[in-house]
């Protein structure tokens, strides 16, 4: 089963941005209470992208909303007009493009694509992922509520498994869910082919580094210059579930060489999410829920959000620790990201300044939801472990695997 | 050489804990007279012992807030360059959330540091940190220093007193203040994975990432600049921060007849009784070490007994299950060491120490004789003046205490706080807090876990170079 992203965007009619604002706080809790009543929506959000000055060009404000739903993009957008159109109304109101009579036909005109889209837990429903919290909290129980003493891990998982088979709200655990498994045989033909192509790539590298790096001008400050109001503003939304996110509106660099570097950048992104990335970690980091890359302003800007575990300091932290050069070769191509060096060294690695970079270009969410923001993506993919192992017959060392994730 | 560090600039409580000074005041003070508490300060700038020296007998060191930058006339440019967990304070929204201050621990309920009332943060200006080898030597110490609070233009808003127990025991009965990092550059040697880059912990040099951490540079003249070393990346301007760091305060009342009565209630024999054995090595996963301080995962079975400080451990070779040491106990999930996420051992070490602290903390409150399941009734509060230093709050405090230690989901974990700190008060049982234990066949899990920690009390510090506080003594 497919999760389906859905981006939308739109400008903003001019002098409503304020109005829009204030609208879409007022109705944060009416829209994530629909959104969450059709079940199909894992994460969704409505951004307000201001107004700015592009290359001595002004730009109209925008507004975005995007999804991870369960649906293809029609369906979910037939779904909001059905359920929650007097929303939609009130928000696009303020905006460019809507019309009321005919709102998918305004909303499907409104879609853009995104140019990469990772998902820690590929393959789920929000029905699966309800459906396998559920079976965790029935195993704890019984786990909990049995005396286990002197019994072997085998012995345990079959009595585990006889309890939930023998439960018709659990008839669905029969039959596994298919997650999609690391794709080694393309790995080798993706590396066969880098290693092919290596020798351009480097050779581009040099090219950047002598031509563009050496003459960027990164944003140069620390996390403690920036704007006190700015940070408070984003915090003000931070920590109150174990889920936080993260939107973030940056201009590109200019020039065609910018844009080639993203792109290919992307390309491979976009290989490894398919390959490698289907395991609830994104470049290692485990606590990534989804993360979406989407060029806006006539490729002029990126919008990057995100849903993830923990402390923002966690998350940011994380991706210096183990992915730093993958940071630095997408976003190094965006202004004011501090000093590349070929392409995916340095950059993200100058720690003070990759922070204050990524919390200066963080924009404010104004609505936010995830169907179930109290759950880890780990929890979530530990789950789907336990489900597709306990319904197959274990032997002593499987047995005490699956009964150390309960 | 940046990395060469000039120790007699440091305060010494970088260096030390002075742990043969047995007793201590923490006094908090109010600046009534700016003028006049500034010579005062040069004057005890003098006093204060440096990074070189053992003291045996006493001991003095010295902290400010922020509010008392404020207090002494330290110009708002200057103090903007102060990171920005010390200038906001303690007692933020978003710090409460991150910190979770709520419930019987809001800063509302504080003895000090909240935000109303005649010791509220506004009223905390200077920390004075006394040590003495016994009370009354730090008392005759204490009163030649008190003697000149008042022509010092100094008032004191709390005097919090203090001790190490014996055998170095916090109030639960666990010896305490064992893990501590070894800062790089200071002469001192650790174990290889106890040793820190300066950074971390000193102001002036490079950190774990590699970088200068943060450091307030002064932007406009103020009193005798001279006092002051420049910064070392070139700007051109004086750095206050060099050989300084940052100090967090916390005190936490410690409920030992709760802890101690609800190990009893989940350990209990089938007819009831108290289950002495089992209710010590609840306690214990719950903690990690044994009361002995013997680290669980060394000893998973029996506390050996003796006193131990042992520290040059990790948990990937043996225990990468959490079998021996649960994942969820305080000092394995307060200081992950070589099992870091999932990372490969090495990585998890040096991933650990980018979020480490220096723990400085200290009783209070009258310990009763071996708290355990038979003795846990103190006559009166007791808990612990947590003091840290770091010198990035936010990615050292705080990253522990909300990534690691108030994380319901720590390493694959559910519903899991830390149960020594991170439980909050859960009046209507609202929220799930438990402790796993890591088991064979099953794992255990013990539920309801009461609030065994509550903040009476905290601010955050800056802890000057001694030539910075002489400096301070000047603006």
């Amino acid at each position: 089963m497919r999760q389906y992203a859905l981006t939308l965007i739109t400008t903003i009619k001019p002098a409503q941005v304020e109005l829009l604002r204030s609208t879409l706080y007022q109705l944060s809790d009416s829209v994530k209470q629909k959104l969450r009543a059709l079940g199909t929506v894992h994460y969704g959000r409505f951004v307000i992208i201001d107004e700015t000055n592009l290359d001595g060009q002004y730009t109209d404000a925008q507004l975005i909303y995007t999804t991870n739903a369960d649906v293809d993009p029609d369906k979910h957008i037939a779904d909001i007009c059905a359920t929650m159109s007097v929303e939609l109304d009130a928000i696009y109101a303020f905006c460019n493009h809507y019309q009321t009579t005919s709102r998918a036909s305004s909303l499907r005109a409104m879609k853009i694509p995104e140019m990469a889209f990772y998902q820690g837990s590929p393959g789920r429903t929000v029905a699966v992922i309800e459906q396998e919290k559920a079976l965790y909290d029935f195993l704890w129980k019984i786990k909990q509520d049995g005396n286990w003493k002197g019994q072997s891990a085998i012995a345990v998982h079959q009595q585990l498994r006889k309890a939930v088979l023998s439960n018709p709200n659990f008839d669905w655990v029969a039959q596994p869910v298919d997650v999609p498994k690391i794709n080694w045989l393309g790995l080798v033909i993706f590396g066969i082919v880098q290693l092919a192509v290596a020798p351009f790539i480097i050779l581009w590298a040099i090219y950047m580094q002598l031509f563009h790096e050496q003459f960027d001008t990164p944003l140069g400050l620390d996390i403690n210059q920036l704007s006190d109001e700015h940070i408070t503003t984003m915090q003000r939304d931070e920590d109150f579930h174990f889920q936080n996110q993260f939107s973030q509106v940056i201009d590109m660099k200019p020039g065609k060489a910018r844009l080639f570097t993203v792109n290919l950048l992307y390309f491979i992104t976009r290989i490894l999410i398919k390959l490698l990335f289907v395991k609830g970690k994104l470049m290692g980091i485990p606590t990534i829920h989804f993360a979406r890359w989407v060029m806006i302003n006539d490729k002029k800007r990126m919008f990057f959000e995100s849903n993830f575990d923990g402390s923002w300091t966690q998350y940011l932290g994380d991706f210096i620790d183990k992915s730093g050069w993958g940071l630095t070769g997408i976003f190094g191509n965006t202004k004011g990201f501090p000093r590349a060096l070929l392409l995916i060294l340095k950059g993200a690695y100058n720690q003070q300044k990759f922070l204050a970079w990524s919390r200066h270009t963080q924009i404010a969410t104004q609505i936010w939801f995830a169907y179930d923001p109290e759950i880890s993506i780990k929890n979530i993919n530990n789950n789907t472990v336990i489900r597709n192992l306990l319904p197959k017959n274990l032997n002593e060392k499987e047995a005490t695997k699956l009964l150390a994730l309960i | 050489m940046s990395n060469l560090i000039d120790t007699k600039d440091l305060q010494g409580m970088l260096l030390r804990g002075y742990g043969s000074l047995r007793a201590n005041y923490f006094t908090l003070l109010k600046i009534e007279d700016a003028t006049k508490a500034k010579a005062w300060l040069q004057e005890l700038s003098r006093m204060v012992s440096h990074g070189q020296e053992s003291p045996s007998n006493a001991a003095i060191n010295v902290a400010v807030t922020c509010n008392g930058l404020r207090a002494l006339g330290m110009k708002e440019k200057n103090i903007r360059n102060f990171i920005r967990e010390f200038r906001e304070g303690m007692i933020t929204p978003h710090r409460q959330r991150i910190l979770a201050d709520v419930e019987a621990s809001a800063p509302e309920n504080w003895r000090w540091g909240g935000p109303e009332g005649p010791s509220s943060e506004y009223q905390i200006h200077i920390l004075l940190l006394v040590f003495g080898k016994n009370q009354d030597v730090l008392n005759q110490f204490y009163n030649e220093l008190a003697e000149k609070f008042s022509s010092g233009g100094v008032r004191v808003v709390e005097n919090l007193s203090g001790q190490i127990n014996k055998d170095n025991k916090e109030q639960f009965g666990f010896r305490d203040g064992i893990a501590q990092p070894v800062i790089k550059g200071t002469g001192q040697t650790g174990a290889e994975q106890n040793m820190v880059e300066p950074g971390e912990f000193i102001l002036g040099y490079k950190n774990e990432y590699g970088v200068y951490p943060e450091t307030p540079l002064l932007e406009e003249e103020q009193g005798d600049m001279h006092l002051l070393s420049d910064d070392e990346q070139g700007s051109g301007k004086k750095n206050i921060g060099r050989n300084g760091t940052y100090l967090v305060f916390r005190q936490m009342e410690q409920k030992v007849d709760t802890f101690w009565s609800y190990m009893n209630e989940q350990s209990k024999t089938e007819k009831g009784d108290i289950d002495v054995a089992a209710s010590i090595k609840l306690a214990s996963l719950m903690v990690g070490r044994w009361p002995s301080g013997n680290p669980l995962v060394n000893f998973p079975e029996h506390d050996p007994g003796t006193q131990s400080d042992l520290d040059n451990f990790g948990y990937a070779a043996s225990d990468k299950e959490g079998l021996r040491c649960p994942f969820g106990s305080h000092v394995r999930r307060t200081n992950p060491r070589d099992t870091f996420e999932d990372n490969k051992a090495k990585l998890s070490t040096k991933l650990t120490n980018k979020h480490r602290i220096l723990r400085r903390g200290r009783s209070y409150g009258e310990m009763i004789d071996t708290p355990g399941p038979t003795s846990h009734t103190p006559n009166g509060e007791v808990g612990l003046h947590f003091i840290c230093l770091n010198a990035n709050i936010e990615n050292q405090f705080e990253f522990i205490q909300h990534t690691w230690s108030n994380s319901p989901k720590f390493q694959n974990l559910h519903n899991d706080p830390d149960p020594i700190t991170g439980t909050v008060e859960n009046r209507d049982g609202r929220v799930q807090q438990q402790f796993t234990i890591q088991d064979y066949p099953v794992n255990r899990t013990v539920c309801n876990i009461p609030q065994f920690t509550v903040v009476k009390g905290g601010a955050y510090f800056f802890l000057p170079s001694i030539s910075a506080l002489n400096y301070l003594g000047t603006i």
